[in-house]
């Protein structure tokens, strides 16, 4: 923690953005005491609009509107003609604009949660807009198209018409927009409970990824996700074949003091009392494998007893790893090898000599 | 992801406590000018962060581009073995248009050197071997350029400035 805590105050003093990872006792206060307001507001425009029957223009409630102007004669005395249709209008009117205000009201935390999770540089204003209006107006639109075929194509015509493009800062953004549609959606088509869900289970859901800041380190996860579990092994067991599965570069090196041969010099340290061996193990490593593998080969046909190129694998940081199996000659011994291979050109990096033994391992 | 194979000990250069929860390596070369301009901005994080941090520099001279760089490595070296191995870090980046042995020498002399025992040292490589392992151990990581940093053991592929840098140590130390 104190770690961390030097880290953020340099980065601050740096203007490092820290994006602080810590959701806070006052947004959670906030987001809890808000959709607590507002739910109590979707429950009461559920219970207004007898769960929202009037989003619907259905026969049903048009002769209720109907109904209610033939059960009061005094209304029907006024002016039948100017009043009736008004009359008739009011449930569904209630009724949208009930769903109009729930997707405002319920995309107003999406928006909130967007702003609390996104940093300064990925942080766009426009976007905040798009999650707050979207809702409201695909919540109207919906409710002027309900069940009409004829209207729906009329508005896929209306909107194929219209083109924008708009990049994104950040992908997770579309995830906003989306959640928004949904909103409006669940909310056009008077499923305003639909759209609570949908909205607080997105601001919990975004809220904890970005706590957890899940999916972070690709390593982590793909050892979380896909590596077995080791069974009673130590940890230090697990952690050491690591680097055997990643193809890293420090899997034919399993410590500095392992015999090897540094360009120019160095003595490889004889096995204790092993037995001679034919052929050892030459690691070449290059920054272009077949300019290097030309250089290598015309250096180990010249100077060696035999050799065979094993295998090429990348190292990683754009660095190739040529893995020979070689004879010596007295004559010529690795370390002559070893500088004549530095010195044929600027392709290879360096050379060793590694003990055969290790080669079982990997 | 390429990670570090010689991991930090006590054999290297390192400022700050070798046991400290955060390891920033940096595999560098005397002549190289990105080097130099890196030098003094990640010694100053590494002493604002204290023994948080971990900030070892271990020798990685590209002698096919940088001819002087192998034997500046072993002036760093030689005035290592006089506990002198900043001071002479130090001199070294800020000279290193010109790193011929008399500049090593001068180099030596402000960083308050023996300058006996260090012209005898260098004149002898006994300090070459070392150069040549920190240089092999940087192969090992798939090192191949410089300045190349490692984070906790793991290559740092960010940009080459201190906010950067920083901004990095902090992931990291959040990661542990």
């Amino acid at each position: 923690m104190a770690v961390t805590s030097n880290i953020e105050r340099l980065a601050a003093r740096l203007g490092v953005e820290t994006g602080s990872r810590k959701i806070g006792r006052t947004t959670l206060t906030r987001l809890s005491i808000y959709y607590g307001a507002t739910l109590l507001v979707v429950a009461g425009f559920i219970v207004l609009t007898d769960n929202m029957k009037g989003a619907l223009l259905t026969g049903g409630a048009a002769a209720d509107a109907g109904a209610l102007v033939n059960a009061n004669p005094a209304w029907s005395d006024l002016a039948p003609a100017f009043l009736a249709p008004l009359i008739r209008t009011l449930p569904p009117l209630l009724t949208g604009a009930a769903a109009v205000i729930g997707s405002f009201l319920l995309a107003l935390p999406v928006a909130f949660t967007y702003v609390r999770t996104r940093n300064r540089l990925k942080y766009d204003q426009s976007l905040v807009q798009t999650v707050i209006m979207l809702p409201v107006v695909i919540s109207a639109i919906l409710i002027v198209v309900q069940n009409s075929l004829a209207l729906a194509f009329s508005l896929a015509g209306i909107v194929a018409a219209v083109r924008f493009r708009n990049n994104l800062k950040d992908s997770r953004d579309a995830v906003y927009v989306f959640a928004a549609v949904g909103i409006g959606f669940a909310a056009g088509v008077g499923r305003l409970a639909i759209a609570a869900f949908l909205s607080i289970f997105f601001c919990m859901l975004e809220l904890l990824l970005w706590k957890m800041d899940l999916t972070a380190d690709h390593e982590h996860t793909f050892g979380m996700l896909c590596m077995p579990v080791p069974r009673s092994a130590p940890a230090s067991n697990a952690v050491a074949t690591l680097p055997a599965v990643s193809g890293d570069a420090s899997e034919a090196s399993p410590s500095a003091d392992t015999g090897l041969l540094a360009i120019g010099g160095g003595n490889p340290e004889p096995g204790n009392g092993e037995a001679k061996r034919p052929a050892e193990r030459l690691l070449v490593y290059c920054t272009d494998p077949d300019k290097a593998r030309a250089v290598a080969d015309d250096v180990l046909e010249k100077m060696t007893k035999g050799y065979k190129l094993k295998k090429t694998r990348n190292g990683g940081n754009d660095q190739y790893v040529l893995e020979y199996r070689v004879r010596f000659r007295r004559k010529s011994p690795s370390e002559t090898v070893i500088d004549r291979l530095h010195a044929a050109g600027p392709f290879v990096i360096a050379a060793e000599v590694v003990a055969e033994e290790h080669e079982e391992k990997s | 992801m390429v990670t570090l194979a010689i991991p930090l000990s006590v054999h290297d250069h390192v400022r700050g406590r070798v046991d400290a929860p955060l390891t920033l390596v940096q595999y560098g070369d005397f002549q190289c000018s990105h080097c130099a301009r890196m030098y003094p901005m990640v010694l100053e994080i590494a002493d604002d962060l204290g023994d948080s941090l971990a900030f070892a520099l271990r020798h990685f001279p590209v002698s096919q581009i940088h001819p002087l760089a192998q034997r500046a490595a072993e002036a760093a070296e030689a005035a290592a073995s006089q506990g002198r191995f900043w001071e002479m870090a130090t001199e070294l980046y800020e000279n290193q248009e010109e790193l011929d042995d008399d500049r090593l020498t001068r180099c030596a002399r402000k960083a308050d050197l023996d300058i006996k025992r260090f012209k005898k040292e260098m004149m002898s490589g006994i300090h070459a071997s070392r150069v040549r392992a920190d240089y092999l151990g940087g192969v090992r990581s798939a090192v191949n350029g410089t300045p190349t940093f490692f984070m906790n053991g793991q290559l740092y592929e960010g940009p080459h400035e201190s906010a950067a840098v920083v901004a990095q140590l902090l992931k990291a130390s959040r990661g542990r």
